[in-house]
């Protein structure tokens, strides 16, 4: 996939932990772990709104395009 | 979902004891004389259990009755058969349901099995006579009349398996979406 979930690094620069933060958004944490691997087919705009509020970031700072994993596939 | 496990824990049962009655008919024509057993009573009770040809194979089963052939053996348990196994398949579906699994790859499977038998069902009632007919003819020399009967019951048979067919392609679509679903966050 061309689109990189860069949670994983917000969550270290906000010190948070996954749990913590599937608690704070009403997901579970395994469905938080499915989106932090990169295996999600699609984020909801409502989930995408919960976690940007939680961390207080932006989108594109948890979504990245990836040019070189694109020409991989 | 209360109302589905709650139906198919009825339907489970009555599929239950539908199979049980054809195993029991298909016990009584291999061991006994007599394909129907009689338990009708003087006060007008009528109650038998048995196995009869009928439909198609009708006018087949007159003309083995009529050449000293025994007309179940050769073609009654073979009509029985599809039946048995749509049973067996249908119970093994609402068992699937039962558990509350809707759009699994089992349940497809079931899907597709049950299309399957439907449709051999109708090609066996096509050509089974004529088949068998010219076997006996060629073995003991009786000169059976080869024939190719189809009534309206068989071809609602093949639509009927033509429609489970395309079901189950829908409930493989299903299946994917659900997949996907699961995958949405």
């Amino acid at each position: 996939m061309a689109i990189i979930i860069d949670l994983d690094v917000m969550l270290a620069k906000r010190k948070m932990k996954s749990s913590e933060l599937a608690n704070a958004i009403g997901i579970t944490p395994q469905n938080l772990s499915v989106l932090k691997a990169g295996r999600a087919k699609a984020i909801r705009f409502s989930t995408l709104d919960a976690i940007c509020q939680h961390l207080d970031c932006q989108p594109g700072d948890l979504l990245r395009y990836d040019t070189q994993d694109h020409n991989e596939l | 979902m209360k109302k589905i496990i709650w139906m198919s824990n009825i339907i489970l049962t009555l599929l239950l004891l539908s199979l049980l009655t054809m195993l029991i008919t298909t016990v009584i024509v291999l061991i006994s004389d007599t394909p129907l057993l009689n338990f009708s009573q003087e006060n007008g009770t009528n109650m038998w259990i048995g196995l009869e040809v009928s439909g198609s194979w009708a006018s087949a089963a007159k003309q083995l009755t009529q050449n000293n052939f025994n007309a179940v053996i050769w073609l009654g348990l073979l009509q029985l058969l599809p039946f048995i196994l749509i049973n067996i398949i249908l119970i093994r579906l609402f068992y699937l349901y039962r558990q509350g699994l809707f759009f699994n790859p089992k349940n497809i499977s079931c899907f597709t099995w049950l299309g399957t038998v439907l449709l051999a069902q109708f090609i066996i009632v096509a050509i089974y006579p004529a088949l068998l007919f010219t076997l006996l003819n060629y073995v003991t020399g009786s000169g059976l009349g080869r024939m190719v009967s189809i009534n309206d019951t068989d071809i609602i048979g093949l639509l009927a398996g033509l429609i489970i067919y395309v079901i189950a392609w829908v409930m493989k679509q299903a299946h994917q979406l659900q997949q996907e679903q699961e995958l949405v966050i």
